[in-house]
């Protein structure tokens, strides 16, 4: 027999666990060992000495803190992952937590909560988002130049004969409203000009839409 | 005579120089169509948004005036090479060298139009001021976007009234 194997058989023997066959085996070996010999002495001693330590009654809350100052212990004993997978799982969890530098218990409400704040936030920017999205539906004619917007209306109108006679209309309407803006302003007095919307004849041929020639897109 | 109205006078006599270009494409029609329209009200709204000068107004109408007939007759042109296309399409007897035709001269009148617009816009902005340059910019977005927007609504009163 080894002296490891041995001492451990010399622990099991003062903790009254060791068997007969144990014993006989043990025996054999500290009558041929000397260095076991006097670590059963030493081992026998250290027993007697704290079976004389008087029982003392700690708060559960120092056992609270003095099991998180053995887990800390352990957790910076632990060198690798290796170590580490040997302790319990909340002890690895505390591990893990310590490589960030920042201790994390769990709170239900403040998981509660900070669900519920990414709930709302995701709720927030799908509205923004989606309202965004909804405002940028119309960026053709920002990027079109005038040419090309107008090519688009013209294909768009030579397949909507009435749009067609409607926007020409309303063209027309705008370009009368703001010619009489500015001669109520006074700034159109000197011309010889008048576009009256009522009598047809007075209009100038310009502004008459009738007969588009639809065929040719506008 | 005020700045504003000799601009009114330039335009509209512009205007009438028109009738005669566009009824060259349209032989069909009377009055002016929806291109006139817009060339007028665009014109008017550019003038104001600019703010234009008697000297820039005097120095950008004629060329605005021709930049306008030509597009317009690219457009034109355009527009009824298109719409022949879409006939071809339907027909399956069209050999591929007709679409080959047909396509490059869509693309040639397309990039006419661009080159015209190009040129005339590179014109303007060496009368106009950078502020004015500057709102010019503006300007066309807010116009072609108000057109669409009227399109909009004239289509969706076509479709209520139908």
């Amino acid at each position: 027999m080894k002296c490891e194997q041995a001492q451990k058989l010399i622990s099991d023997r003062l903790d009254g666990k060791l068997g007969w066959w144990g014993r006989k085996r043990l025996d054999r070996h500290l009558t041929a060992c000397e260095v076991c010999r006097d670590y059963v002495l030493a081992q026998e001693i250290i027993q007697r000495e704290a079976l004389k330590t008087e029982e003392v009654d700690y708060p559960p809350e120092w056992w609270r803190q003095f099991e998180q100052a053995l887990q800390e212990k352990l957790i910076q004993s632990a060198p690798d992952e290796e170590a580490i997978s040997v302790l319990p799982a909340d002890i690895k969890e505390n591990k893990n937590n310590n490589k960030k530098g920042r201790s994390w218990t769990f709170r239900p409400h403040a998981l509660q909560a900070a669900s519920l704040l990414v709930v709302v936030a995701a709720t927030l920017f799908l509205i923004i988002y989606i309202g965004r999205s909804k405002n940028e539906e119309l960026p053709l004619p920002l990027i079109l130049s005038y040419e090309d917007s107008y090519f688009n209306l013209s294909q768009l109108l030579a397949e909507d004969e009435e749009a067609a006679s409607d926007l020409a209309r309303s063209l027309e309407e705008a370009i009368l409203q703001e010619t009489i803006f500015f001669e109520s302003e006074g700034e159109f007095l000197d011309i010889d000009y008048n576009y009256e919307t009522e009598n047809s004849s007075a209009q100038p041929e310009g502004l008459q839409v009738e007969n588009i020639n639809f065929e040719e897109g506008l | 005579m005020r700045k504003s109205g000799l601009i009114y006078l330039v335009i509209i006599l512009l205007l009438a120089s028109f009738s005669e270009v566009y009824g060259q494409g349209h032989p069909a029609r009377r009055g002016r169509n929806v291109r006139e329209n817009m060339f007028v009200l665009r014109t008017l709204r550019m003038t104001q948004a600019l703010d234009l000068t008697e000297a820039q107004t005097a120095a950008i109408f004629p060329e605005l005036n021709r930049a306008e007939k030509e597009k317009a007759q690219l457009q034109a042109d355009l527009a009824r090479e298109i719409r022949e296309l879409r006939q071809l399409i339907n027909n399956e007897k069209v050999e591929d060298r007709e679409f080959e035709d047909r396509v490059a001269k869509i693309l040639d009148l397309r990039e006419k139009i661009k080159r015209r617009e190009s040129e005339f816009e590179k014109f303007l902005f060496t009368q106009l001021t950078s502020a004015q340059k500057a709102r010019y910019i503006i300007f066309d977005i807010d116009f072609n976007r108000g057109m669409m927007e009227r399109m909009g609504r004239a289509r969706l009163a076509g479709k209520e009234n139908k």
